[in-house]
């Protein structure tokens, strides 16, 4: 085997945390070459902190951010983005809610007074009655990708009795019945300045962004956020659905896996990559390489007190059994493990992050949510030897603790 | 769930991904130190040091893609690319996947519609070991017959897949009427092409177009311009010949309406109407408008269908400049009782541009223009493409200086002789969904896909 590349350059940025009064912690990590700056909100929120009836209240709720404050109306917002030319967005999931926006360094400020302004929304009545119908159409965008409709599915199957499997989206039935007020109650209940965290990272002054922090956020009251974390192992099964129409077979297994939290998710992540591509046993290599369907792969997904390890595949319906079988054989001795298949897939997984991580953006993203899921900022130069410790012998006890069996298994198949 | 973009989350995952970030229009802007070297076999190399990174990213590009394919072998320049990566130099496709992988070396190829491009980022220590790969992809594939067959299945499962993606159909039946041959050839390849093409039409597309004399190759990040020069040199020595020349000029249909029948929930819209190519005069004043109808949030297109009358959940424009044509694409899905009034209040924004433009919009529109003109330019790999196409439509790179001054000459009087010469009433609309939307609707299949001409 040729020697790995060396990637492994330690990180410039210099790493700075305050936390206010209320709660609210504050993390930068400061580059002065950086051409760019990036800040942004992370909540711990989404729709697992939702109840029954407010299925899909976060996701709505973060349309709302951009619909006006006291101090600005929803156009003043729209065109304030624009006059700083922010690169800004905000997205939610079933773990958090996230807000923000990529500047130039002179806009620095504005935009985190927009974006401190934002996240202490008026929620006017007609501005939610107009969004409301966006989120309508959404919904029957998202209605439209079989991918996407069965990854839901199989969510709230695998999750059932369990808040982690709610939607983000919700249900044309529940934001119908969606009241202002009720948005107003879960707002009040998650957005307190102790449940969320403001982080930026690039060409900024950090105590500028303090000071700021304190005139802008000080005044928000804090309250108790909680959130339940449970395990949950569902039984084995099997979940067929079907749609009239379809061209293509839609197939994923699951089983529960490594949380956000549990130190196997490493090993983990770097088996899931190993079982995709980074071995002739992968499933590219043996299902889409062949030609016997048109993807396949394999991934952990970490969440908040749980986890899922994710096996899928999208073809032919006439191929399906066949990559299903082969889908199966990739999972199934995975502790048989090549030492360089192993080492080749590390290398290009921090190869990956320092390349995503180099730029302002990716970086303040990996802070705010690192710190989100653990309560603790991570470098880059700790993410790097997170990885760079994965051995085959830490991927044989990780599957010790999470064997990949007891798939739940879900299909999507034409009508 | 975003409030602005909608990702599809579990799809093939074999391309190279970085993050996209933004330069704006207030940072001091070093001059471009982009030099451009063509070789004594044609190739011409753009080298861009940026010294304050620690990555590099490559992009090597020949004229190819769909535009370039044989008539009857439309799909094979996909198919030839695909077989390329999988053997060269001796050693097989997985083995070459490792070498990239050792040198952490995040790299992509792929056919799109005029070239055939192979990119790359790393850090500056593996950029010859990324580079000698590429060497070996496009001058010694091994072009195995016996892959031929596993690839084409992909190919034709992702055709047959096409009307589970609504939004990917539109845009596809959209490009079959709107534009004259070759132009209208599917991004995908044509069925019946590709399952008639072989192993020896592979070879003679690579014979044909795998040439250095009108490809390209572009570098920027942490290099010294010189030493890496000097190592293309060495790599890419032996490569000989002139590659494929690429038509230029496409008609357009003006005054169409077609319909595609489909079970979808949401009805799509695009709608096409001629504007600026990329060497007209008025080139900006057509992107400065676009930015008015479709930037960010504040486009009047978002302001108006989402933000007043909540319509949809996706609505824009795009100004897409070929070098000798251009045309403005709209885009809307909504539910089928609302597509109608989306369809009226888009194309009520698009054609009421004239004298309406304010000095407060223009100014916003042009700072958000040369802010997304240099967007991305931040990070090695989209500077390297950028520099690259730069020099695809125009045979020279120009400083990003050159370019805002272009963006700041963009006045009122510039909207108005634009709007004056590229008008949406020459607008042609495709529809997708359960009933036509306009009366006298063509009705649409995907023949060309499909097979026939």
């Amino acid at each position: 085997m040729e020697k790995m590349a060396d990637i492994t350059t330690p990180s410039s940025g210099q790493f700075r945390t305050h936390t206010l009064a209320n709660g609210l912690v504050i993390l930068g990590e400061v580059s002065p070459r950086a051409e760019t700056a990036a800040v942004g909100f992370f909540v711990k929120t989404g729709s697992r902190d939702e109840y029954p009836r407010e299925a899909g209240v976060s996701h709505f709720l973060e349309h709302m951010m951009f619909k006006g404050t006291p101090r600005r109306t929803s156009l003043d917002i729209t065109y304030e983005l624009g006059n700083i030319a922010a690169r800004a967005n905000a997205f939610t999931s079933e773990e958090c809610t996230v807000y923000y926006g990529g500047i130039v360094p002179s806009f620095f400020k504005r935009m985190q007074d927009l974006l401190c302004d934002m996240l202490r929304p008026s929620l006017d009545s007609e501005e939610f009655a107009m969004e409301k119908k966006v989120i309508l159409e959404e919904i029957a965008l998202y209605l439209d990708r079989p991918s996407f409709f069965l990854h839901e599915r199989a969510q709230e199957d695998f999750y059932r009795g369990h808040t982690a499997g709610n939607s983000v989206l919700g249900t044309r039935e529940s934001i119908s019945a969606l009241s202002r007020d009720d948005m107003h109650r879960y707002f009040e209940r998650r957005y307190v300045p102790n449940n969320m965290v403001l982080a930026a990272a690039g060409n900024f002054d950090w105590q500028a962004f303090v000071d700021d922090a304190e005139r802008l956020c000080g005044g928000w009251a804090p309250a108790e956020a909680r959130r339940e974390t449970p395990r949950h192992s569902p039984p084995a099964g099997l979940v067929t659905l079907s749609r009239p129409n379809l061209k293509q077979a839609y197939l994923i297994f699951m089983c529960p896996s490594a949380s956000l939290q549990d130190n196997e998710r490493f090993s983990l992540a770097i088996l899931a990559s190993l079982l995709t591509s980074g071995s002739l046993r992968g499933a590219y290599w043996r299902i889409v390489h062949t030609g016997i369907a048109e993807s396949a792969w394999a991934d952990l997904t970490e969440r908040d007190g749980c986890g899922s390890f994710e096996l899928g595949l999208c073809g032919e319906p006439e191929s399906l059994e066949e990559a299903r079988e082969l889908l199966l054989e990739v999972a199934a001795n995975p502790g048989q493990i090549d030492e360089s298949d192993l080492e080749r897939t590390k290398t290009r997984a921090i190869a990956r992050m320092v390349l995503h991580d180099e730029l302002p953006m990716g970086r303040m993203m990996d802070i705010g949510l690192s710190y989100l899921a653990r309560g603790k900022v991570r470098t880059l130069d700790e993410a790097i030897a997170e990885i760079s410790s994965v051995t085959v012998r830490s991927i044989q006890e990780a599957l010790e603790r999470f064997p990949l069996r007891n798939w739940r298994e879900y299909r999507l198949m034409p009508e | 769930m975003s409030v602005l973009f909608s990702v599809d989350r579990k799809r093939p995952r074999r391309q190279l991904s970085l993050p996209s970030s933004s330069r704006h229009h207030n940072v001091r802007y070093r001059m471009s130190k982009a030099i451009i070297e063509t070789l004594a076999n044609g190739l011409t190399v753009i080298v861009e040091p940026m010294l304050h990174l620690r990555s590099v990213a490559y992009d090597l590009s020949i004229p190819g893609g769909e535009l370039l394919d044989l008539e009857g072998e439309v799909g094979g320049g996909s198919l030839t690319q695909e077989l390329v990566t999988r053997g060269a130099a001796g050693i097989g496709a997985f083995e070459l996947s490792n070498r990239f992988d050792e040198a952490g070396i995040s790299h992509g190829e792929g056919a799109g519609f005029d070239r055939v491009s192979f990119t790359g980022a790393c850090l500056p220590t593996s950029l010859r070991t990324g580079l000698g790969l590429v060497a070996d992809m496009v001058m010694r594939p091994t072009l195995d017959e016996a892959e031929v067959a596993s690839i084409k299945a992909v190919m034709v499962q992702d055709i047959t897949s096409i009307p589970d993606s609504p939004s990917r159909h539109a845009s596809l039946a959209f490009e079959q009427e709107y534009f004259s041959a070759p132009f209208n050839r599917p991004s995908c390849g044509r069925l019946a092409d590709i399952e008639a093409f072989t192993g020896g039409g592979a070879r003679a597309t690579w014979e044909r177009l795998y040439r250095p004399d009108g490809a390209c190759l572009s570098i920027a990040g942490n290099i010294n311009p010189s030493e890496v020069i000097s190592d293309i040199k060495q790599l890419f020595a032996d490569w000989r010949g002139t590659g494929g020349v690429l038509p230029r000029n496409a008609e357009l249909q003006s005054g169409k309406a077609f319909f595609v029948p489909s079970p979808s929930e949401q009805v799509q819209i695009v709608l096409g109407y001629p504007s600026a190519p990329f060497l007209s005069e008025h080139y900006y004043a057509a992107r400065v408008v676009n930015v008015v109808l479709s930037g960010g949030m504040f486009g009047r297109l978002f302001v108006e269908v989402r933000e007043k009358r909540g319509l949809c959940y996706s609505v824009h424009s795009s100004h897409i400049g070929q070098r000798e044509f251009g045309y403005v694409r709209a885009y809307a899905g909504t539910t089928p009782d609302r597509a109608k009034t989306t369809l009226e209040v888009m194309t009520a924004e698009l054609g009421r541009v004239e004298g309406t433009v304010s000095a407060e919009e223009l100014e916003r529109a042009k700072g958000n223009l040369r802010a997304s003109l240099v967007m991305g330019l931040e990070s090695p790999i989209s500077r390297a493409s950028a520099n690259l196409s730069e020099w695809w439509m125009k045979r020279r790179v120009r400083s990003i200086e050159e370019i805002e001054a272009a963006v700041d000459c963009v006045d009122e009087g510039a909207i108005d002789r634009y709007v004056a010469t590229f008008s949406p009433a020459a607008a042609s609309v495709l529809t997708l969904g359960p009933e036509p939307l306009l009366p006298d609707s063509a009705e649409v299949t995907l023949r060309a896909m499909l097979g026939a001409a």
